[in-house]
């Protein structure tokens, strides 16, 4: 916290008052307007490529069948590639923003989630845990490299 | 902290010193606005038209619309929890995921080095990110740029058969609101912003989270390290916690004694606290009376397969032939041939206290795996049965005469350090959940933000049910009744007045009611003087001594002073 008493001074009436909430409202607007500065991150290789994966476990509950299977191949990958996409910890094409005053701003572009997930058991129970990689939701979900 | 009316007049240098506001026009009843944005189109998600009868709690009689209830549910609950002046938005929709995948959420903005309007605070460090909904608070204004943008982004499976009800009575289901208040928990800034996989930071900065972050083993926090040293300790297991002094001083409410661990005793070249994984065969590890302690033997069977690739003769597929060695000491089998059962059995049947299975060539850099039984051999394991790395095992091979222990260390919270520090999750290697924005998996009584939702998780989420709130308080989602950006702590009241103007009992002087840095307004003066008063003269006289406090500090006029002064008169407090 920063200390309250900071010595600024006070302000006798509400009319002096009002002009320095709106002179604050105005320095807001007038900085987050006028964002100063944008500065693409550099390209990083940690997510560059996506990994191929095949499943290994029974972890879907088969709605035609009622029984647990293994992912097929398509389902395997469209949910790799859903995973890898929502947790991306890259910095790759992301600006930070700097304004005027100082703060820098970055949308995050749909990264940085975590991700919940589930595990079929054959017994009807869903097993889930929230991961925040595809390393993570391979180990969980028994997906292995190919 | 409150102040009478003499503290007041001795204050008359203070005032003069204090920064002055203008106060909104009503008073705050403290909390956070949480808005839960529906994306979803007609007929689908939060718009489902499909009927169904309320549960739980849950009043919607469409599944679409007790979908929309128990998000906002969740919404309230850490609307309830935290204070904000700042309206969090969080964008929200119900679609088909892919296979096995339930939901997400995240924030949608960082920010960092912004300044607080008034009395809020702004960043705390400078360089360090904080996620918008944190961000703006401590601002205690929207900082995003583009007007009505979201907080976090939030997207959930409409394949997935969730508990909708809200009383989280949700049985053998999987209870949505407790997904929910998880990853609002993660959006709330209950997260780093590092890839653990490379230890990089985002945009080259560290963030709040990180700088609570502490490896044990350095003694440096993750602000502190270099990307390659986060690379490491984020797989430093066991060896890195939460040091924000609420989460530790609430641990003890939450957390019982009694940590689960498996130790290398001797010798100390190998000694210490090793990761293991569990069986779901033979005595639980957290049930034992007492720990199992002992000499650790390899156990040596036949090989089945005559030096074939398949078995060996330390994988303990077969009855063990040094079984008088093993005999009361704890067995040490190599993974892979058959079943972790089979090895359990023949460790039993071998008279072995407990046995200990680590990862064979083939896993040679996996995690110690939990271990599943077969339904055959799972009733003849009477010991306890845990997994290590390849690499633990192999030191314990290499050290003839090792000693170790198996059971819980009453000395230790489970899910906490030696000195309480509460445990995060950083396995070796990465496993499911080892993001280090979870609490280790260890932790009991379960915490909400451990990586897997456990069934006996309430909808508290503070001590003595949870940490999660401690967490957040840690990294600067400080308490604010009334809003006014001044942290309950340290708030001269913490439940202001804040009303445009100073009312004395019925009657409005129509004199602004400024707020000062202490965070007390003039109202808030009065009723202390009020508070303090033992009769109605003494109060009044009080009212005047502060009027010509205010008046000499330049904060409001004689004409003011009179009116204030007029309504105390006229009033009837005490």
């Amino acid at each position: 916290m920063r200390s309250k008493q900071a010595g600024l001074s006070a302000k006798k009436k509400w009319s002096k008052s009002t002009r320095a909430r709106v002179g604050v409202f105005v320095a807001l607007v007038l900085l987050c307007a006028a964002v100063a500065a944008s500065i693409a991150l550099p390209r990083t290789s940690s997510q560059a490529s996506p990994k191929k994966y095949k499943a290994t476990k029974e972890i879907v509950l088969d709605k035609t069948t009622g029984k647990v299977r293994k992912p097929t191949q398509e389902e395997t990958d469209a949910m790799v590639s859903q995973i890898s996409e929502l947790t991306n910890r890259s910095s790759e094409g992301l600006n930070v923003k700097q304004s005027s005053n100082g703060m820098k701003f970055v949308d995050l572009q749909g990264r940085f989630n975590s991700v919940m997930l589930g595990r079929a058991n054959a017994d009807g129970t869903t097993e889930i845990r929230c991961v925040f990689s595809i390393e993570e939701a391979a180990d969980f979900l028994g997906l292995v490299e190919e | 902290m409150r102040k009478n009316i003499i503290n007041a007049k001795r204050s008359l240098v203070l005032f003069a010193m204090m920064l002055v506001l203008v106060c909104s026009s009503s008073a705050f009843a403290g909390g956070a606005v949480i808005t839960i944005i529906n994306l979803d189109g007609p007929n689908e998600g939060f718009n489902d038209p499909t009927p169904a009868a309320p549960v739980g709690g849950n009043p919607g009689t469409t599944k679409g619309a007790q979908r929309l209830f128990a998000f906002q549910f969740a919404a309230n609950v850490w609307g309830a929890t935290l204070d904000s002046p700042v309206e969090i938005r969080i964008n929200a929709a119900f679609n088909p995921l892919g296979a096995n995948v339930l939901g997400s959420a995240g924030p949608t903005a960082v920010f960092s080095d912004f300044p607080g309007v008034g009395l809020y605070p702004g960043s705390e460090f400078p360089n360090t990110w904080y996620f918008s909904t944190l961000a703006d608070k401590r601002a205690g204004t929207e900082l995003h740029p583009t007007p009505g943008a979201a907080d976090i982004n939030a997207q959930f499976s409409s394949d997935f058969n969730f508990y909708l009800g809200v009383d989280n009575n949700h049985g053998a289901q999987n209870d949505l609101v407790a997904v929910l208040l998880h990853e609002f928990g993660h959006g709330l800034n209950f997260a780093n912003q590092v890839n653990e996989l490379n230890g990089a930071n985002l945009a080259g900065q560290t963030d709040i989270y990180a700088r609570h972050t502490l490896d044990i083993t350095t003694g440096l926090t993750w602000d502190q390290m270099t990307q390659a040293e986060r690379a490491i300790s984020a797989k430093n297991f066991g060896n890195v916690v939460w040091n924000g002094s609420n989460v530790t001083a609430d641990a003890p409410q939450v957390l019982v004694f009694g940590s689960p661990e498996v130790r290398v005793l001797t010798p100390p070249a190998i000694a210490g606290t090793k990761q293991f994984g569990t069986a779901a065969f033979g005595p639980q590890i957290t049930s034992l009376a007492s720990p199992v302690t002992g000499e650790i033997v390899p156990a040596v069977d036949v090989d089945e397969d005559g030096g074939a690739a398949a078995f060996t003769t330390t994988d303990g597929c077969s009855p063990f032939t040094n079984a008088a060695a093993v005999a009361g000491k704890i067995a040490l089998v190599e993974r892979g041939g058959c079943g972790f059962a089979v090895k359990g059995r023949s460790a039993t049947a071998a008279g072995a206290t407990a046995v200990i299975i680590y990862n064979q060539l083939a896993n040679v850099n996996a995690a110690p795996p939990g271990m599943a039984g077969d339904g055959i051999n799972d009733a003849f394991v009477l010991i306890p049965a845990v997994s290590l790395t390849r690499a633990d095992g192999l030191a314990i091979v290499g050290q003839p005469g090792a000693t170790g222990s198996i059971g819980k260390d009453p000395t230790i919270r489970a899910g906490a350090d030696t000195l309480g520090r509460v445990r995060l999750y950083m396995p070796n290697p990465v496993v499911s959940g080892s993001s280090g924005s979870h609490y280790d998996t260890i932790a009991f009584r379960n915490l909400l933000m451990e990586p897997a939702i456990n069934p006996d998780l309430t909808h508290n989420l503070t001590a003595p049910d949870d940490l999660t709130l401690e967490l957040l308080r840690d990294v600067g989602w400080f308490p604010d009744a009334d809003l006014d950006g001044s942290a309950d702590n340290f708030d001269c009241e913490p439940n202001s007045n804040l009303a445009p103007t100073v009312v004395v009992g019925g009657c409005n002087s129509g004199v602004p009611n400024t707020l000062f840095t202490s965070g007390c307004t003039i109202s808030d003066l009065i009723a202390h003087i009020a508070a303090t008063s033992r009769n109605h003269g003494k109060f009044v006289s009080g009212v005047a001594r502060l009027g010509d406090a205010l008046v000499a500090a330049g904060i409001i006029t004689d004409a003011q002073k009179d009116a204030m002064q007029s309504c105390a008169a006229g009033s009837s407090i005490p």
